[in-house]
């Protein structure tokens, strides 16, 4: 649940974003503050698997865009929580 | 801080920062800065710094300078060690090295007994141990410290029939050392003088003031801590990058071939689709071949 590139994927599923929007995005809806360092790293590694792209900016903040491979993969990790999630709510209920 | 997270964002690889560094300037002018922040991004170019090739030489060296730093300190925190000695010979008008070497051991025997080191460790005038008696009781001391850095070491005198022998000690303190050395070597000349036996001592040489310390030896400390620091920083570097040896290699591909690829892996010849690919790939690589 705290892995920076799947709340980096899920914060960039709603809409284009740079770097700080991201990152507030992510302490809202997560709680979760990630250090710049932290951030960028997962933006990098992101980019190289070629789950998020940057676009072309005006001024010096980049926007990125979630690629089609990212939406499948965030898919994927979501799909795979939710069983987890689902699983572990059924174990919890009183016997 | 601002000045100072902006400074570690120097620590990244040039080519990181050719990519992202105007978009990382901008990020840190906007964001809320904490301390904690700093660690981060530190963190942050390390790791960057060791997923890139052209900086793995770079971080052995520095981890070489570390271990050298390290291994430096270590050795400053060491006391140095000087050691004393003075040479001296039993010999008999007539008699056989086996009587000499017999009398020296008698003699060494009396002079290095326990009682004999406790006199020497209470001595006031010697000042020995000081650190250690607050905390030990001086049999202990005697028996277990002091007795593990005095020596007396028999060697070899060119074809004569006496015994030639060494008292040594090993002291952090030159001028401790140097009168312990004194006060045994005179304790073996009243011993014989004693119960001489018609058995002579002589003195060879007198123990001198050692003027240096014979360890630690801190440049070779130095060198192989560099020597084993780039050597585990390699070997770090290589495992991290290992654990990432894998490329990353996105498809796309229709969905009727990707409930295909499912449907072999639910056939549980295959982990996952990478496994199944990787399969594919290698069985045409045999083809090839």
């Amino acid at each position: 649940m705290t892995d920076p590139s799947f709340l980096v994927l899920a914060s960039l599923a709603e809409g284009d974003k740079h770097g700080y929007a991201m990152m507030e995005d992510i302490e809202r809806f997560a709680g979760v503050r990630l250090g710049p360092g932290t951030l960028y790293g997962a933006i990098t590694r992101l980019e190289e698997r070629g789950w998020i792209r940057g676009l072309d900016a005006d001024d010096r903040r980049r926007p990125y865009r979630i690629t089609g491979a990212g939406r499948e993969y965030l898919e994927e990790q979501v799909a795979s929580l939710g069983r987890v999630v689902k699983t572990a709510r059924e174990r919890l209920k009183p016997a | 801080m601002k000045r100072w997270i902006r400074w570690a964002a120097w620590l990244y690889p040039a080519e990181w920062r050719m990519r992202y560094g105007a978009e990382f300037d901008v990020f840190l002018d906007d964001a809320p800065l904490r301390w904690y922040d700093l660690a981060d991004v530190i963190r942050g170019a390390a790791i960057m710094q060791m997923t890139s090739w052209m900086t793995y030489w770079k971080m052995a060296l520095l981890a070489g300078i570390a271990g050298a730093l390290l291994a430096g300190g270590i050795a400053l925190a060491i006391p140095d060690q000087y050691v004393c000695t003075s040479a001296l010979i039993v010999e008999k008008p007539g008699g056989t090295q086996r009587q000499a070497q017999r009398a020296l051991y008698a003699a060494a025997q009396k002079i290095l007994s326990r009682d004999g080191l406790i006199e020497m460790v209470r001595d006031p005038n010697l000042g020995l141990y000081r650190k250690e008696l607050q905390h030990l009781p001086i049999e202990n001391v005697a028996q277990d410290i002091f007795r593990k850095h005095v020596y007396v070491v028999p060697y070899p005198s060119s074809g004569d029939p006496g015994q030639a022998f060494r008292v040594v000690f090993v002291c952090p303190d030159r001028y401790k050392a140097q009168a312990v050395v004194a006060r045994i070597t005179e304790a073996f000349q009243r011993e014989f003088a004693r119960t001489s036996d018609g058995q002579t001592l002589s003195v060879l040489e007198g123990p001198i003031l050692p003027d240096r310390p014979t360890a630690p030896v801190r440049p070779v400390y130095a060198t192989f801590g560099a020597i084993g620091g780039c050597l585990l920083g390699l070997l770090s570097l290589a495992i991290f990058r290992r654990t990432r040896a894998y490329a990353v290699v996105t498809m796309s591909i229709p969905k009727d071939i990707k409930q295909f690829v499912d449907s072999q892996v639910a056939g549980g010849q295959y982990r996952n689709v990478s496994d199944y690919v990787r399969e594919l790939i290698r069985a045409d690589e045999q083809r090839h071949k």
